[in-house]
């Protein structure tokens, strides 16, 4: 998948110290892009809803995201923002 | 989308408040106090007060002034009052919009003690009788914006007087939805805000100050009249300097007078009766912890809870993108209260309700948490 744009998210984590950005992909999320992100933590993946939700959770990071929608959500520690660059190289790999 | 976030700011507005704010836009504007021949719409904010007088139980409505909400209210009364002598006995279900300006005070760094709450939300008459200080302003927020839970504020108010303390109840949640009864608890200030279950629009919202009780304005500039005084002596204060929020007022009168039409009475009922259905539902969803009061017991329209391996934004974030369903999640700026609560740095899901809801919304949502809870077992 192709990420086309990230955003600075319309939820902030500010109060807990974390940041959330959105992340836009170029068509609808597949199980195979959700898929991509699996390896990066801990995983979980609600298949059997009407719209399918998947999460990961790194020690500095959170993904959310549900299988058809146009963006993903990743919260990022203050500290870590960093490993924006990583989530979105594993993305698109 | 449904919309179950009204303690954030209330949605939809009733047609009145639409139609009253339009309507103030199609005039010709008029000043307080600024007599330009346009007839009553020149009345509308002393219409309002004495509406807001009628629904918050306080006899002396000019008293009360309009603010751009709960926020500026807050601080009006902590900036302007004199502190010297006096501590702060704030309670745990504060919101930041009363701790943060408590805690950035330079007088009050060391003389702030916090009245804890139990795990439901309640603050005890003891814990005020209990406190140390010889004077001291009790803050206590009457309808907690995490659980719903409503402080028994007669009680509390009784036990603040009997210790000659002044009282500053937050009224911003309950204010449209539950009986306020101001001068029935002895409030020497109450806080309002008018973009909540008053119906009015963001942006609006007041304070009452007690007669006899002397605050500093926040604000000083054009009033309309006494315009050659420059300085101002105590007793003398206004508060409401520079050109009114007076579309929002006008609106703010539509939604009180519309409150108080239906009645705050019935809409509690109504909410309760909603309320507590919810709640019984939830409370059957495997996962679902609840917290706050029980379903059968007496709140405000909002409930507060968790689902077991989703954290609280997780949920909303399903509900929000994959049901349309909007809610709030995490600390809903009232911080300390989590402690009491055991909910940690995360927070919970918050759902609110106002008269205008609808039961097949409620269903909606939880027919929303059945699917994701067997989701979860899978």
């Amino acid at each position: 998948m192709k990420i086309t744009e990230i955003r600075n998210s319309m939820e902030q984590c500010n109060e807990a110290g974390w940041q959330a950005f959105d992340f836009f992909v170029e068509r609808p999320l597949q199980e195979e892009d959700i898929m991509k992100l699996k390896p990066m933590g801990s995983f979980l993946y609600l298949s059997s809803l009407k719209t399918p939700f998947f999460k990961v959770d790194g020690d500095y990071f959170h993904i959310k995201g549900i299988k058809g929608n146009g963006h993903f959500r990743v919260a990022l520690h203050r500290e870590h923002l960093g490993y924006i660059d990583e989530i979105k190289m594993t993305a698109e790999s | 989308m449904i919309y179950l976030n009204n303690a954030a700011s209330s949605w939809p507005k009733p047609e009145c408040v639409r139609k009253a704010f339009l309507d103030y836009m199609d005039a010709p504007p008029c000043g307080q106090m600024r007599d330009s021949g346009l007839g009553e719409t020149g009345d509308i904010p002393d219409k309002c007060r004495r509406s807001l007088g009628r629904l918050l139980g306080i006899r002396e409505w000019q008293r009360i002034f309009f603010t751009s909400g709960a926020t500026e209210a807050a601080n009006l009364f902590i900036q302007g009052l004199n502190w010297e002598g006096f501590h702060a006995l704030v309670s745990q279900t504060e919101h930041n919009s009363v701790l943060r300006p408590i805690r950035n005070h330079p007088l009050l760094q060391e003389k702030v003690t916090i009245l804890p709450c139990d795990r439901k939300g309640y603050v005890s008459a003891e814990s005020i009788i209990d406190a140390a200080p010889e004077r001291a302003v009790v803050f206590i927020n009457h309808c907690s914006n995490v659980t719903g839970t409503l402080q028994p504020m007669e009680e509390l108010g009784a036990a603040a007087k009997k210790r000659g303390y002044l009282l500053a109840v937050d009224v911003s949640q309950s204010a449209g939805c539950v009986p306020v009864e101001g001068d029935k608890w002895q409030a020497d200030i109450l806080i309002i805000t008018g973009h909540k279950s008053l119906s009015g629009l963001q942006g609006t919202g007041g304070i009452y100050i007690r007669p006899g009780l002397n605050i500093k304005p926040l604000k000083y500039g054009g009033t309309g009249k006494d315009s050659e005084k420059q300085v101002y002596q105590e007793g003398e204060y206004e508060y409401e300097p520079g050109t009114q929020n007076m579309a929002g007022i006008a609106a703010l009168k539509a939604g009180v007078d519309h409150i108080l039409n239906l009645g705050v009475e019935n809409i509690h009922e109504s909410e309760q009766r909603k309320m507590e259905w919810l709640l019984q539902e939830l409370s059957s969803i495997r996962g679902v912890q609840l917290y706050g009061p029980g379903p059968d017991e007496n709140r405000g329209p909002l409930a507060g809870f968790n689902m077991k391996g989703l954290s609280p934004s997780e949920l909303s974030y399903l509900l929000a993108y994959g049901y349309e369903i909007a809610v709030r999640s995490g600390l809903q700026c009232t911080p300390l209260m989590h402690t009491a609560l055991g909910t940690g740095a995360l927070g919970l899901v918050r759902v609110s309700i106002s008269h205008m809801t609808g039961m097949e919304e409620l269903m909606a949502l939880v027919n929303a948490l059945k699917e994701i809870s067997a989701g979860m077992m899978k």
